[in-house]
Protein backbone atom coordinates (compact mmCIF):
# COMPACT_ATOMS: atom_id res chain seq x y z
CA UNK A 1 0.00 0.00 0.00
CA UNK A 2 0.95 3.66 -0.88
CA UNK A 3 1.42 6.30 1.44
CA UNK A 4 -1.33 8.37 0.22
CA UNK A 5 -3.70 5.28 -0.10
CA UNK A 6 -2.61 4.23 3.69
CA UNK A 7 -3.14 8.08 4.98
CA UNK A 8 -7.07 7.86 3.22
CA UNK A 9 -7.41 4.70 4.82
CA UNK A 10 -6.89 5.76 8.03
CA UNK A 11 -8.58 9.42 8.01
CA UNK A 12 -11.97 6.95 6.80
CA UNK A 13 -11.34 4.38 9.81
CA UNK A 14 -11.18 7.55 11.88
CA UNK A 15 -14.21 8.98 10.05
CA UNK A 16 -17.01 6.26 10.54
CA UNK A 17 -15.61 5.41 14.00
CA UNK A 18 -18.08 6.73 16.92
CA UNK A 19 -15.24 7.87 18.66
CA UNK A 20 -14.13 10.08 15.54
CA UNK A 21 -17.34 11.30 15.57
CA UNK A 22 -18.14 12.04 19.09
CA UNK A 23 -14.59 14.06 18.96
CA UNK A 24 -14.99 15.84 15.98
CA UNK A 25 -18.61 17.34 17.36
CA UNK A 26 -18.54 17.90 21.39
CA UNK A 27 -15.59 20.28 21.83
CA UNK A 28 -17.87 23.03 20.97
CA UNK A 29 -20.56 22.78 23.48
CA UNK A 30 -20.08 25.25 26.35
CA UNK A 31 -23.75 24.62 28.53
CA UNK A 32 -25.96 22.16 29.00
CA UNK A 33 -29.55 22.30 30.29
CA UNK A 34 -31.26 19.06 31.35
CA UNK A 35 -34.41 19.58 32.73
CA UNK A 36 -36.38 16.50 31.67
CA UNK A 37 -39.75 16.90 33.40
CA UNK A 38 -43.05 16.21 31.24
CA UNK A 39 -45.41 13.45 32.59
CA UNK A 40 -47.18 13.22 29.17
CA UNK A 41 -43.72 12.49 27.15
CA UNK A 42 -43.29 8.75 27.94
CA UNK A 43 -39.81 9.05 26.30
CA UNK A 44 -39.09 11.41 28.90
CA UNK A 45 -40.90 9.16 31.65
CA UNK A 46 -38.31 6.46 30.58
CA UNK A 47 -35.14 8.07 30.28
CA UNK A 48 -35.65 9.40 33.94
CA UNK A 49 -35.50 5.97 35.03
CA UNK A 50 -33.60 3.83 32.72
CA UNK A 51 -30.32 4.18 34.00
CA UNK A 52 -27.97 2.10 31.20
CA UNK A 53 -29.55 4.66 28.60
CA UNK A 54 -27.24 7.48 29.17
CA UNK A 55 -22.86 7.83 28.77
CA UNK A 56 -20.92 9.90 30.63
CA UNK A 57 -17.94 8.90 28.40
CA UNK A 58 -19.04 11.62 26.50
CA UNK A 59 -18.19 14.76 29.11
CA UNK A 60 -14.20 14.13 28.45
CA UNK A 61 -14.57 15.62 24.94
CA UNK A 62 -15.89 18.38 26.09
CA UNK A 63 -12.85 20.45 27.12
CA UNK A 64 -14.85 23.91 27.05
CA UNK A 65 -18.11 23.02 28.87
CA UNK A 66 -18.69 25.92 31.33
CA UNK A 67 -22.61 25.58 32.47
CA UNK A 68 -23.89 21.99 33.57
CA UNK A 69 -27.20 21.42 34.56
CA UNK A 70 -28.53 17.91 34.99
CA UNK A 71 -31.97 17.41 36.84
CA UNK A 72 -34.33 14.65 35.82
CA UNK A 73 -31.79 11.72 34.36
CA UNK A 74 -30.44 8.88 36.04
CA UNK A 75 -27.11 7.96 35.11
CA UNK A 76 -25.42 4.16 36.19
CA UNK A 77 -21.88 5.85 36.49
CA UNK A 78 -20.43 9.63 37.71
CA UNK A 79 -18.41 10.99 34.55
CA UNK A 80 -14.48 10.14 34.32
CA UNK A 81 -13.59 13.84 33.36
CA UNK A 82 -15.81 17.02 33.86
CA UNK A 83 -13.59 20.21 31.80
CA UNK A 84 -11.99 22.14 34.21
CA UNK A 85 -13.65 25.17 32.58
CA UNK A 86 -16.92 24.53 34.52
CA UNK A 87 -18.44 27.80 36.44
CA UNK A 88 -21.77 26.33 37.25
CA UNK A 89 -22.51 23.18 38.48
CA UNK A 90 -25.51 21.22 39.02
CA UNK A 91 -26.33 17.43 39.08
CA UNK A 92 -29.40 16.30 40.96
CA UNK A 93 -28.94 12.65 41.96
CA UNK A 94 -24.56 12.64 40.50
CA UNK A 95 -24.28 8.70 41.11
CA UNK A 96 -20.86 8.27 42.14
CA UNK A 97 -19.44 9.12 45.56
CA UNK A 98 -16.31 11.58 44.22
CA UNK A 99 -15.69 13.41 41.56
CA UNK A 100 -13.24 12.86 38.46
CA UNK A 101 -9.58 12.86 40.35
CA UNK A 102 -8.61 15.10 37.83
CA UNK A 103 -11.75 17.86 38.18
CA UNK A 104 -9.68 21.24 39.37
CA UNK A 105 -11.97 23.67 38.71
CA UNK A 106 -10.61 26.90 39.80
CA UNK A 107 -13.31 29.11 38.53
CA UNK A 108 -16.55 27.16 39.71
CA UNK A 109 -18.96 29.66 41.38
CA UNK A 110 -21.96 27.67 42.38
CA UNK A 111 -21.89 23.97 43.21
CA UNK A 112 -25.58 21.82 43.49
CA UNK A 113 -25.32 18.59 44.37
CA UNK A 114 -29.42 17.78 45.61
CA UNK A 115 -30.29 13.86 46.50
CA UNK A 116 -26.60 12.71 44.97
CA UNK A 117 -24.30 10.04 46.35
CA UNK A 118 -21.30 12.66 46.67
CA UNK A 119 -19.28 12.42 49.83
CA UNK A 120 -19.14 16.02 51.73
CA UNK A 121 -15.13 15.45 51.78
CA UNK A 122 -14.60 14.65 47.68
CA UNK A 123 -16.38 18.34 47.34
CA UNK A 124 -14.02 20.23 49.94
CA UNK A 125 -11.23 18.71 48.71
CA UNK A 126 -11.88 19.64 44.96
CA UNK A 127 -13.06 22.92 45.53
CA UNK A 128 -10.81 25.21 46.66
CA UNK A 129 -12.07 28.69 44.66
CA UNK A 130 -12.50 31.56 46.96
CA UNK A 131 -16.36 32.65 45.16
CA UNK A 132 -17.51 29.13 45.32
CA UNK A 133 -20.95 29.27 46.41
CA UNK A 134 -21.76 25.59 48.18
CA UNK A 135 -25.39 24.19 47.88
CA UNK A 136 -25.18 20.13 48.87
CA UNK A 137 -28.39 19.19 50.13
CA UNK A 138 -29.00 15.41 50.78
CA UNK A 139 -25.17 14.59 50.73
CA UNK A 140 -24.42 11.85 52.46
CA UNK B 1 -49.16 51.30 49.13
CA UNK B 2 -48.10 52.58 52.52
CA UNK B 3 -46.96 50.23 54.58
CA UNK B 4 -49.22 51.38 57.14
CA UNK B 5 -51.64 51.27 54.84
CA UNK B 6 -51.33 47.72 54.60
CA UNK B 7 -50.35 46.99 58.71
CA UNK B 8 -53.34 48.91 59.98
CA UNK B 9 -56.04 47.16 58.79
CA UNK B 10 -54.70 44.13 59.40
CA UNK B 11 -54.03 45.04 63.10
CA UNK B 12 -57.54 46.02 63.90
CA UNK B 13 -58.99 43.23 62.42
CA UNK B 14 -56.89 40.78 64.37
CA UNK B 15 -57.76 42.59 67.25
CA UNK B 16 -61.20 40.98 67.58
CA UNK B 17 -59.41 37.36 67.70
CA UNK B 18 -56.97 38.82 69.97
CA UNK B 19 -58.47 37.64 73.35
CA UNK B 20 -59.30 33.68 71.95
CA UNK B 21 -55.71 32.75 69.84
CA UNK B 22 -51.57 32.97 70.67
CA UNK B 23 -49.99 36.43 70.31
CA UNK B 24 -47.04 35.02 68.55
CA UNK B 25 -48.93 33.25 66.13
CA UNK B 26 -51.26 36.21 65.05
CA UNK B 27 -47.82 38.15 64.74
CA UNK B 28 -46.67 35.83 62.25
CA UNK B 29 -49.55 35.80 60.54
CA UNK B 30 -49.69 39.67 60.38
CA UNK B 31 -46.66 39.34 58.94
CA UNK B 32 -46.91 36.89 56.57
CA UNK B 33 -50.59 39.17 55.28
CA UNK B 34 -48.21 42.50 54.79
CA UNK B 35 -45.10 40.54 53.32
CA UNK B 36 -48.02 39.48 50.63
CA UNK B 37 -49.49 42.67 49.77
CA UNK B 38 -46.05 44.69 49.49
CA UNK B 39 -44.87 42.27 47.20
CA UNK B 40 -48.18 41.90 45.28
CA UNK B 41 -48.16 45.78 44.59
CA UNK B 42 -44.49 45.92 43.28
CA UNK B 43 -45.08 43.45 40.73
CA UNK B 44 -46.83 45.37 38.96
CA UNK B 45 -46.21 46.45 35.52
CA UNK B 46 -43.92 49.35 36.02
CA UNK B 47 -43.33 50.35 32.35
CA UNK B 48 -44.71 53.15 30.74
CA UNK B 49 -47.34 51.75 28.26
CA UNK B 50 -48.79 52.79 25.06
CA UNK B 51 -52.33 51.99 24.09
CA UNK B 52 -53.29 50.06 26.66
CA UNK B 53 -56.26 51.47 28.06
CA UNK B 54 -58.53 50.41 25.14
CA UNK B 55 -57.28 47.37 25.35
CA UNK B 56 -57.81 47.22 28.97
CA UNK B 57 -61.25 48.80 29.13
CA UNK B 58 -62.37 45.90 26.57
CA UNK B 59 -61.26 42.89 28.51
CA UNK B 60 -62.55 44.65 31.72
CA UNK B 61 -65.88 45.21 29.43
CA UNK B 62 -65.84 41.60 28.84
CA UNK B 63 -65.13 40.33 32.45
CA UNK B 64 -67.98 42.14 34.13
CA UNK B 65 -70.82 42.28 31.90
CA UNK B 66 -74.06 40.23 32.30
CA UNK B 67 -74.81 38.51 35.76
CA UNK B 68 -72.34 37.99 38.45
CA UNK B 69 -71.75 34.58 37.83
CA UNK B 70 -68.76 32.76 36.92
CA UNK B 71 -67.04 34.06 33.60
CA UNK B 72 -63.44 32.79 31.48
CA UNK B 73 -62.35 35.09 28.99
CA UNK B 74 -59.71 34.11 26.54
CA UNK B 75 -57.01 36.54 25.19
CA UNK B 76 -55.77 35.60 22.21
CA UNK B 77 -53.18 37.17 19.10
CA UNK B 78 -49.59 36.78 18.00
CA UNK B 79 -47.09 36.73 19.95
CA UNK B 80 -45.69 39.84 20.89
CA UNK B 81 -48.58 41.87 20.48
CA UNK B 82 -49.20 42.46 24.34
CA UNK B 83 -51.68 39.47 25.65
CA UNK B 84 -49.74 39.07 28.69
CA UNK B 85 -49.33 42.29 29.78
CA UNK B 86 -52.96 43.21 28.98
CA UNK B 87 -54.03 40.68 31.33
CA UNK B 88 -51.38 41.53 34.06
CA UNK B 89 -52.75 45.39 33.68
CA UNK B 90 -56.27 44.15 33.81
CA UNK B 91 -55.24 41.72 37.19
CA UNK B 92 -53.54 44.99 38.97
CA UNK B 93 -56.50 46.86 38.17
CA UNK B 94 -59.24 44.66 39.70
CA UNK B 95 -57.40 42.00 42.08
CA UNK B 96 -58.66 44.09 45.20
CA UNK B 97 -62.10 43.23 44.32
CA UNK B 98 -61.60 39.54 45.14
CA UNK B 99 -61.62 37.37 47.99
CA UNK B 100 -57.93 35.91 46.25
CA UNK B 101 -56.43 36.02 43.43
CA UNK B 102 -53.33 34.52 41.76
CA UNK B 103 -51.71 35.21 38.21
CA UNK B 104 -49.82 32.41 36.50
CA UNK B 105 -47.26 33.47 34.28
CA UNK B 106 -45.87 31.10 31.96
CA UNK B 107 -48.15 28.07 31.95
CA UNK B 108 -46.54 26.37 29.13
CA UNK B 109 -42.87 26.70 30.14
CA UNK B 110 -43.93 25.54 33.83
CA UNK B 111 -45.75 22.84 32.46
CA UNK B 112 -43.44 21.69 30.27
CA UNK B 113 -40.07 22.01 32.76
CA UNK B 114 -41.53 20.91 36.08
CA UNK B 115 -45.06 19.52 35.14
CA UNK B 116 -48.26 20.43 36.80
CA UNK B 117 -47.69 19.75 40.51
CA UNK B 118 -45.65 22.98 41.32
CA UNK B 119 -48.10 25.28 39.10
CA UNK B 120 -50.93 23.42 41.05
CA UNK B 121 -49.25 24.31 44.85
CA UNK B 122 -48.28 27.65 43.61
CA UNK B 123 -52.55 28.71 42.73
CA UNK B 124 -53.47 27.52 46.28
CA UNK B 125 -50.65 29.31 48.07
CA UNK B 126 -51.33 32.89 46.24
CA UNK B 127 -54.95 32.51 46.64
CA UNK B 128 -54.91 31.14 50.35
CA UNK B 129 -51.70 33.02 51.03
CA UNK B 130 -50.02 30.16 52.45
CA UNK B 131 -46.56 28.99 52.10
CA UNK B 132 -46.33 25.80 50.55
CA UNK B 133 -49.75 23.57 50.70
CA UNK B 134 -48.96 19.82 50.28
CA UNK B 135 -49.74 18.85 47.20
CA UNK B 136 -47.90 15.66 45.91
CA UNK B 137 -49.40 13.99 42.81
CA UNK B 138 -51.06 16.25 39.93
CA UNK B 139 -54.37 14.35 39.97
CA UNK B 140 -55.18 14.89 44.16
CA UNK B 141 -53.62 18.67 43.13
CA UNK B 142 -56.86 19.18 41.20
CA UNK B 143 -59.45 17.86 43.78
CA UNK B 144 -57.73 19.73 46.74
CA UNK B 145 -57.61 22.71 44.38
CA UNK B 146 -61.42 22.30 44.20
CA UNK B 147 -61.91 21.80 47.86
CA UNK B 148 -59.82 24.72 48.89
CA UNK B 149 -61.31 27.39 47.19
CA UNK B 150 -64.45 26.61 46.96
CA UNK B 151 -65.90 29.11 48.80
CA UNK B 152 -63.64 31.88 47.76
CA UNK B 153 -64.24 34.83 44.90
CA UNK B 154 -61.48 34.78 42.81
CA UNK B 155 -59.42 36.23 40.19
CA UNK B 156 -57.24 33.56 38.06
CA UNK B 157 -55.14 34.94 35.10
CA UNK B 158 -53.61 31.81 33.29
CA UNK B 159 -50.81 33.17 30.92
CA UNK B 160 -49.92 31.51 27.78
CA UNK B 161 -51.43 28.15 27.69
CA UNK B 162 -51.06 25.99 24.89
CA UNK B 163 -52.31 22.79 26.15
CA UNK B 164 -55.87 21.81 27.21
CA UNK B 165 -54.31 19.48 29.48
CA UNK B 166 -53.06 22.54 31.58
CA UNK B 167 -56.33 23.94 31.73
CA UNK B 168 -57.88 20.12 32.90
CA UNK B 169 -54.90 19.97 35.52
CA UNK B 170 -55.39 23.54 37.03
CA UNK B 171 -58.99 22.89 37.67
CA UNK B 172 -60.47 25.42 34.79
CA UNK B 173 -64.12 24.43 35.26
CA UNK B 174 -66.94 26.70 35.94
CA UNK B 175 -69.02 24.07 37.48
CA UNK B 176 -66.88 24.73 40.94
CA UNK B 177 -66.13 28.31 41.23
CA UNK B 178 -68.47 30.14 43.16
CA UNK B 179 -70.35 33.61 41.73
CA UNK B 180 -68.28 36.31 40.99
CA UNK B 181 -65.00 34.56 39.85
CA UNK B 182 -62.94 35.77 37.15
CA UNK B 183 -60.66 33.59 35.10
CA UNK B 184 -58.78 35.42 31.93
CA UNK B 185 -56.65 32.34 30.02
CA UNK B 186 -54.29 33.85 27.31
CA UNK B 187 -53.42 31.71 24.62
CA UNK B 188 -51.94 31.89 20.78
CA UNK B 189 -54.21 29.48 20.16
CA UNK B 190 -57.44 31.00 19.39
CA UNK B 191 -58.84 27.16 18.64
CA UNK B 192 -58.00 25.99 21.80
CA UNK B 193 -59.80 29.24 23.63
CA UNK B 194 -62.99 27.65 21.89
CA UNK B 195 -62.67 24.23 22.16
CA UNK B 196 -62.88 25.32 25.99
CA UNK B 197 -65.56 26.97 25.60
CA UNK B 198 -65.42 30.79 26.91
CA UNK B 199 -68.04 33.09 27.95
CA UNK B 200 -65.69 35.55 25.43
CA UNK B 201 -62.57 36.17 23.83
CA UNK B 202 -60.80 39.11 22.70
CA UNK B 203 -59.01 39.16 20.30
CA UNK B 204 -55.56 41.83 20.88
CA UNK B 205 -55.21 44.25 18.08
CA UNK B 206 -52.35 45.49 16.64
CA UNK B 207 -50.87 49.03 17.70
CA UNK B 208 -51.99 51.66 15.49
CA UNK B 209 -49.77 54.06 13.73
CA UNK B 210 -50.34 56.98 15.76
CA UNK B 211 -49.31 54.30 19.46
CA UNK B 212 -46.79 52.80 17.24
CA UNK B 213 -45.00 55.69 16.75
CA UNK B 214 -44.71 56.90 20.13
CA UNK B 215 -43.61 53.48 21.40
CA UNK B 216 -40.70 53.73 19.01
CA UNK B 217 -40.07 57.63 19.88
CA UNK B 218 -39.90 56.45 23.21
CA UNK B 219 -37.61 53.74 22.89
CA UNK B 220 -35.47 55.62 20.35
CA UNK B 221 -35.26 59.56 21.25
CA UNK B 222 -37.01 59.15 24.96
CA UNK B 223 -39.65 61.30 23.76
CA UNK B 224 -43.38 61.05 22.61
CA UNK B 225 -42.19 61.76 19.60
CA UNK B 226 -39.42 62.15 16.99
CA UNK B 227 -36.66 64.56 16.27
CA UNK B 228 -36.79 66.76 13.66
CA UNK B 229 -35.92 64.78 10.48
CA UNK B 230 -36.05 61.17 11.86
CA UNK B 231 -39.99 61.00 10.82
CA UNK B 232 -39.77 59.22 7.64
CA UNK B 233 -37.41 56.96 9.13
CA UNK B 234 -39.59 55.88 11.94
CA UNK B 235 -42.53 55.22 9.17
CA UNK B 236 -40.38 52.98 7.32
CA UNK B 237 -38.90 51.04 10.14
CA UNK B 238 -42.85 50.60 11.82
CA UNK B 239 -43.59 49.42 8.43
CA UNK B 240 -41.58 46.45 9.23
CA UNK B 241 -43.20 46.19 12.87
CA UNK B 242 -46.51 45.46 11.80
CA UNK B 243 -48.22 47.10 14.86
CA UNK B 244 -46.25 44.86 17.31
CA UNK B 245 -45.12 46.37 20.55
CA UNK B 246 -42.53 44.15 20.72
CA UNK B 247 -41.35 44.36 17.72
CA UNK B 248 -41.58 48.60 17.77
CA UNK B 249 -40.01 48.46 21.22
CA UNK B 250 -36.89 46.14 20.15
CA UNK B 251 -36.44 48.20 16.56
CA UNK B 252 -36.76 51.39 19.04
CA UNK B 253 -34.14 50.51 21.37
CA UNK B 254 -31.70 49.20 19.32
CA UNK B 255 -32.13 52.51 17.43
CA UNK B 256 -31.33 54.74 20.23
CA UNK B 257 -28.51 57.24 19.80
CA UNK B 258 -27.66 56.36 16.83
CA UNK B 259 -26.60 58.48 14.01
CA UNK B 260 -28.97 58.55 10.66
CA UNK B 261 -26.72 56.63 8.57
CA UNK B 262 -27.40 53.70 10.96
CA UNK B 263 -30.70 53.98 10.56
CA UNK B 264 -30.76 53.57 6.73
CA UNK B 265 -28.77 50.80 6.92
CA UNK B 266 -31.14 48.80 9.77
CA UNK B 267 -34.22 49.78 7.20
CA UNK B 268 -31.93 48.70 4.67
CA UNK B 269 -31.45 45.36 6.21
CA UNK B 270 -35.35 45.32 7.10
CA UNK B 271 -36.29 45.38 3.28
CA UNK B 272 -34.07 42.08 2.48
CA UNK B 273 -36.33 40.48 5.12
CA UNK B 274 -38.58 37.95 2.83
CA UNK B 275 -41.08 36.75 4.62
CA UNK B 276 -43.68 38.63 7.59
CA UNK B 277 -41.56 37.05 10.11
CA UNK B 278 -41.19 39.09 13.59
CA UNK B 279 -37.73 37.07 14.04
CA UNK B 280 -35.91 38.09 11.27
CA UNK B 281 -36.72 41.47 12.83
CA UNK B 282 -36.04 40.58 16.25
CA UNK B 283 -32.35 39.03 14.90
CA UNK B 284 -31.33 42.41 13.26
CA UNK B 285 -31.31 43.55 16.46
CA UNK B 286 -29.14 40.98 18.24
CA UNK B 287 -26.55 40.75 15.37
CA UNK B 288 -25.90 44.57 16.00
CA UNK B 289 -24.80 43.55 19.67
CA UNK B 290 -20.82 43.12 20.22
CA UNK B 291 -19.56 40.01 20.73
CA UNK B 292 -19.68 39.61 24.39
CA UNK B 293 -22.74 40.69 24.80
CA UNK B 294 -24.18 38.55 21.95
CA UNK B 295 -22.72 35.69 24.32
CA UNK B 296 -23.97 36.61 27.03
CA UNK B 297 -27.73 36.95 25.24
CA UNK B 298 -27.59 33.47 24.32
CA UNK B 299 -26.41 31.89 27.59
CA UNK B 300 -28.99 33.52 29.01
CA UNK B 301 -31.43 32.13 26.49
CA UNK B 302 -29.94 28.74 26.94
CA UNK B 303 -29.05 28.10 30.23
CA UNK B 304 -30.10 31.49 32.56
CA UNK B 305 -33.49 32.55 32.30
CA UNK B 306 -35.58 32.84 35.45
CA UNK B 307 -32.61 32.61 37.19
CA UNK B 308 -31.57 35.65 40.13
CA UNK B 309 -30.02 38.43 38.07
CA UNK B 310 -26.82 38.32 41.04
CA UNK B 311 -26.22 34.87 41.20
CA UNK B 312 -26.31 35.10 37.19
CA UNK B 313 -23.83 37.88 37.70
CA UNK B 314 -21.39 36.08 39.35
CA UNK B 315 -21.23 33.08 37.14
CA UNK B 316 -20.87 35.41 34.29
CA UNK B 317 -18.23 37.67 35.84
CA UNK B 318 -16.38 34.12 36.60
CA UNK B 319 -16.66 33.36 32.48
CA UNK B 320 -14.55 36.96 31.89
CA UNK B 321 -17.08 38.83 31.60
CA UNK B 322 -18.48 42.33 32.27
CA UNK B 323 -22.08 41.23 33.65
CA UNK B 324 -23.45 43.70 35.31
CA UNK B 325 -22.37 46.08 32.56
CA UNK B 326 -23.35 43.46 29.43
CA UNK B 327 -26.67 42.87 31.30
CA UNK B 328 -27.36 46.42 31.58
CA UNK B 329 -26.83 46.68 27.64
CA UNK B 330 -28.92 43.81 26.91
CA UNK B 331 -31.97 45.85 29.60
CA UNK B 332 -31.49 48.99 27.56
CA UNK B 333 -31.96 47.14 24.05
CA UNK B 334 -35.40 45.79 25.59
CA UNK B 335 -33.85 42.17 24.79
CA UNK B 336 -34.00 40.68 28.13
CA UNK B 337 -35.85 42.07 31.54
CA UNK B 338 -35.04 41.99 34.95
CA UNK B 339 -38.05 41.65 37.15
CA UNK B 340 -38.02 41.23 40.92
CA UNK B 341 -34.41 40.34 40.18
CA UNK B 342 -35.06 37.54 38.10
CA UNK B 343 -33.88 37.69 34.73
CA UNK B 344 -36.47 36.86 32.18
CA UNK B 345 -37.04 37.34 28.45
CA UNK B 346 -40.37 37.27 26.11
CA UNK B 347 -40.57 33.86 24.57
CA UNK B 348 -39.87 34.79 21.28
CA UNK B 349 -36.56 36.90 22.00
CA UNK B 350 -35.82 33.53 23.48
CA UNK B 351 -36.62 31.57 20.38
CA UNK B 352 -34.72 34.15 18.43
CA UNK B 353 -31.72 33.30 20.44
CA UNK B 354 -32.11 29.89 20.31
CA UNK B 355 -32.05 29.41 17.06
CA UNK B 356 -29.20 31.46 16.14
CA UNK B 357 -27.59 28.50 18.80
CA UNK B 358 -28.89 26.13 16.19
CA UNK B 359 -27.97 27.46 13.26
CA UNK B 360 -24.37 26.68 14.50
CA UNK B 361 -25.19 22.90 12.98
CA UNK B 362 -28.77 22.63 12.53
CA UNK B 363 -28.06 18.55 11.63
CA UNK B 364 -26.10 18.01 14.49
CA UNK B 365 -26.59 18.91 18.28
CA UNK B 366 -23.13 17.53 19.04
CA UNK B 367 -21.65 20.87 17.33
CA UNK B 368 -23.66 23.47 19.01
CA UNK B 369 -22.05 25.37 21.53
CA UNK B 370 -25.08 25.62 23.81
CA UNK B 371 -27.80 22.26 24.25
CA UNK B 372 -30.85 22.87 25.96
CA UNK B 373 -33.54 20.60 24.91
CA UNK B 374 -33.54 17.18 26.32
CA UNK B 375 -34.04 15.33 23.09
CA UNK B 376 -30.82 17.21 21.86
CA UNK B 377 -28.59 16.35 24.95
CA UNK B 378 -29.95 12.78 24.77
CA UNK B 379 -28.63 12.80 21.00
CA UNK B 380 -25.36 14.24 22.34
CA UNK B 381 -25.37 12.01 25.70
CA UNK B 382 -27.22 9.11 25.21
CA UNK B 383 -25.54 5.64 23.97
CA UNK B 384 -27.52 4.73 21.56
CA UNK B 385 -27.47 7.51 19.34
CA UNK B 386 -23.54 7.29 18.26
CA UNK B 387 -24.35 4.24 16.36
CA UNK B 388 -27.49 5.44 15.11
CA UNK B 389 -26.12 8.75 13.95
CA UNK B 390 -23.95 6.17 11.51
Amino acid sequence: MTSTSYIIFLICILHFTPWAFLWQGTEEIESIALDWHNPEDVEGTMLKTKRSAWNTGVFSKMSRLRLLRIRNACFDSGPEYLSNELRFLEWRNYPSKSLPSCFQPENLVEVHMCYSNLRQRWLGNKVTSSVLRFQTLCLK
Amino acid sequence: MDFSDVLIPQVIAYCFFFCCRNESEIIEEIVQNIDYELSQTFTSVSEDLVGIDSRVRVVSDMLFGGQNDVRIIGICGMGGIGKSTIARVVYDKIRCEFEGSCFLANVREGFEKHGAVPLQKQLLSEILREKSPKIWDPEKGITEIKNRLQNRKVLVILDDVDNLKQLHFLAVDWKWFPPGSRIIITSRDKNLLSTHAVDGIYEAEELNDDDALVLLSRKAFKKDQPIEGYWELCKSVLGHAWGLPLAARVLGSSLCGRSMDFWESLIKRLNEIPNRDVMDVLQISFDGLEELEKKIFLDIACFFKGMNKDQVTRILNQCGFHANYEIQILQDKSLICVSNDTLSMHDLLQAMGREVVRQESTAEPGRRSRLWASKDVFHVLGKNTVSSYI
